[in-house]
């Protein structure tokens, strides 16, 4: 019985996380199209509904399914065939160790929101998250081209230049929170803003954003991929859902390490100044808040897309879009608030509903901190042009690595003298 | 013999029992009392915080396997000699890509484990850094760190000065 | 119940991608297997309570030592031509004749001090803190020597790495 609720709860986190992927793609494709002037998805339709470009992503995984899958000759088969699978095995398993919310109590049992509480906490993400390396090193290497080869030599020694950086840079957390567990460390955050760690380790933050940049092989250090130069780099010679895998493992780094950013320092799953106890007595009070604030946004928000209805701007099905979406949403929320005035009165949370609700509360709370992060990736890749290989390597050797040791003892110094 | 509860797991029993509880490792349930370690029977309590994550391991090798393998039947197959030989921009290659490559490479490459084994210290000296400050032996493990890294930076110095971290 | 499974299954995966490693004639196929059985390590260590060892192993041999390994057999680029030049004569023999030695050895070690059974360890023996609490005050001395000895590899390196540029 305990294995099969702790089957169905990784499970769940795992496809909560994964369905995050399309999403932060269209993200990333909307992202630019707004930044940069360029147009964005907004083609793809079912019956005229584009959901402003998302169905853009459907399209894409039922495309890359059935696309050839190139297996080049002269190419090592077995590793050619590996590759891809360590890249996105590495991405999904990293996040073993993230809370996502305080455990919850249902009854006797205390059931956590998280895959596993591992007394290495950290320690287990840098673990498995340098292997890494080897799924583009051995995708270079196997695919016996020039382009593959190269990406993966430079993207293997710009990871490994910069897993010294990041691992460096959390200690100074370790050392202010005493333990290396992701629960013992939010915990120590708390509510209060001013006690995070952003406040609190601010040169650690900025190490650790940067050397999280270079892992993931992104822009402004993403020259393993650099178009201008290699091609693709080291998955120039991948198609269909090879090359999709790499591509789910690049998004899944950047969720799982938005979430790792979001747990160190920026408070977890704790809403800013709102301590979980004020919460769990006004629980019925923030329910209602929610309700009708969910309403009114439905109300607001399809009121505002009918009115962008307007006949014959397409001339088919799409014409209609705004008014599929929104005039249902307009019925939600009127049905929302005709719900709300007949139950809302002398109404209450059953112990367990209470708990459940809080909990869900904290992991929306902490996956809107995680999605702010993960838009913050998108942002920065827009936005700055690309290193030069030398100025990447001075970065993490000369400048990075000299600021963790100086942060570590800056912070040691500290908490020796408080 | 076999009736131990550790007491990590046995979050069921809560309130049920004496306050000792909380403080034995190994608590003979049916005569309430606890153990020492020699006499206690160790139940598997551990390796169940590991059961989720070996599952988590299996959901990512059996769904990356399943896509690879997915894409692999239902996908088109037309192999052409263009399509099959090495990507070079349309151009035929030439040489093996299978060159020898700087010795820079090795020499990140081997940075890189050392500082990482330096990391590995770091890491239960943190942990343990309020810890011994409460007992008073903070100064010490402070003393400790600053030697380890001092001899440590003066490697990074070394390194620095001799311009391995150089990349022409 | 489960700790047996665990141990067994592990020990046998190590064994066999052991075997695997060794049995490749692909040097880099030998490093992936190698890795793998670096994981199976790394689970014996936690069925055995060692979870900091057991990070470490997947942290540091698996994450970091072989990295440099497979880096530079891809720097080399030895071809199995070239390799076969290098290999020493009777080298089969001298490895069997090694590998007898061995087993030989463990055998009469294992006659001289027949097999005991330990108490076990209480729960959280080989986590971090436990095991740091040991590093930073029984063995000291020995930690502060790592640094020296860390810092000898990275001259030694340096030196070995720049001679010919």
């Amino acid at each position: 019985m305990d294995y099969a609720i702790a089957a169905l709860k990784t499970a769940s986190i795992f496809l909560v996380v994964i369905s995050i992927v399309p999403v932060l793609i269209w993200l990333e494709r909307k992202g630019a199209a707004y930044i940069q002037d360029r147009r964005g998805p907004n083609r793809a339709a079912i019956l005229g509904v584009r959901l402003g470009g998302l169905i853009n992503s459907l399209n894409d995984v039922v495309k890359l399914l059935f696309k050839e899958d190139i297996i080049p000759a002269n190419v090592n088969k077995p590793l050619f065939i590996l590759a891809p699978m360590i890249a996105f095995f590495v991405a999904t398993i990293t996040l073993a160790v993230i809370p996502f919310a305080d455990p919850i109590q249902l009854g006797s049992t205390k059931l956590l929101l998280q895959v596993a509480d591992l007394d290495a906490g950290l320690l287990y993400v840098f673990a498995v998250s340098s292997l890494g390396v080897y799924g583009v090193m051995l995708a270079g290497w196997a695919a016996n081209n020039k382009y593959s080869l190269l990406g993966g030599l430079r993207s293997a020694a710009q990871m490994v230049s910069y897993e010294v950086s990041l691992g460096l840079a959390v200690v100074g957390i370790f050392l202010m929170a005493g333990s290396l567990k992701l629960t013992d460390i939010v915990a120590y955050q708390g509510s209060n803003l001013f006690h995070w760690n952003i406040l609190l380790q601010p040169v650690a933050f900025f190490i650790f954003l940067t050397a999280l940049f270079a892992e993931t092989n992104r822009l402004p250090f993403d020259l393993p991929e650099g178009e201008s130069e290699l091609v693709a780099g080291f998955h120039v010679e991948y198609s269909s859902m090879k090359f999709a895998l790499f591509f789910m493992a690049e998004y899944a780094h950047i969720i799982v390490g938005s979430c790792i950013i979001t747990t160190l320092f920026f408070g977890g799953w704790h809403i800013p100044f709102v301590p979980v106890d004020l919460i769990r007595m006004n629980a019925e009070l923030v329910a209602q808040g929610l309700w009708i604030g969910f309403a009114i946004f439905s109300i607001l928000g399809g009121g505002l897309l009918v009115r962008r209805f307007k006949k014959g701007k397409y001339g088919d099905l799409r014409d209609y879009e705004p008014l599929v979406i929104g005039a249902p949403g307009i019925l939600i929320g009127f049905a929302l608030l005709g719900l709300f005035a007949i139950f809302a009165q002398d109404w209450e949370f059953l112990p367990w509903g209470k708990n459940i609700f809080i909990a869900t509360l904290q992991a929306g709370v902490f996956l809107a901190k995680v999605l702010f992060f993960c838009f913050f990736f998108i942002w920065v890749r827009w936005t700055l042009p690309r290193f030069r290989y030398d100025q990447l390597m001075r970065l993490g050797w000369k400048v990075m690595l000299p600021l963790a040791l100086i942060n570590i003892l800056v912070t040691g110094w500290v908490v020796l003298q408080s | 013999m076999n009736h131990t509860v550790n007491c990590a797991i046995s979050v069921p029993f809560e309130g049920t029992f004496p306050r000792i509880f909380d403080t034995c490792q190994n608590f003979d349930v049916l005569n309430n009392r606890c153990l020492n370690a020699s006499e206690a029977v160790i139940t598997s309590t551990v390796m169940d915080s590991y059961i989720p994550l070996l599952m988590l391991f299996a959901i990512g090798i059996g769904l990356s396997g399943g896509f690879v393998l997915l894409s692999h039947f239902i996908g088109t197959k037309k192999p052409t000699p263009e399509k099959m030989g090495p990507y070079e921009c349309g151009l035929d290659p030439i040489g093996t890509p299978r060159q020898r490559f700087s010795v820079k490479f090795y020499l990140v490459a081997m940075l890189f484990i050392l500082f990482d084994i330096e990391v590995v210290f770091l890491y239960p000296w943190a942990q343990l850094f309020r810890e011994f400050k409460l007992v008073g032996l903070g100064p010490l493990l402070f003393t400790e760190m600053v030697v380890f890294l001092g001899v440590l930076g003066l490697g990074l110095v070394y390194v620095w000065k001799r311009g391995a971290l150089e990349w022409e | 119940m489960m700790e047996p499974i665990f141990f067994y299954g592990f020990g046998g995966l190590a064994v066999v991608t052991a075997l695997l490693m060794v049995t490749r004639v692909n040097p880099i196929a030998s490093a992936v297997w190698l890795v793998v059985c670096f994981f199976a390590f790394a689970a014996l260590f936690i069925t055995l309570e060692a979870h900091f060892i057991g990070v470490i192993q997947v942290l540091l041999y698996a994450g970091a030592i072989m990295v440099l390994f497979i880096f530079v057999i891809m720097l080399l680029n030895i071809g199995a031509e070239e390799l076969k030049a290098r290999t020493m004569q009777f080298s089969g023999l001298l490895g069997g004749l090694v590998t007898i030695y061995l087993i030989v050895l463990i055998t009469l070690g294992l006659l001289k001090n027949p097999v005991r059974f330990f108490e076990p360890l209480t729960e959280g023996y080989g986590y971090v803190a436990p095991v740091g609490r040991l590093l930073f005050t029984k063995y000291l001395v020995p930690f502060e020597l790592t640094s020296v000895l860390l810092l000898v590899a990275i001259v030694g390196s340096v030196v070995m790495g720049k001679r010919k540029l």
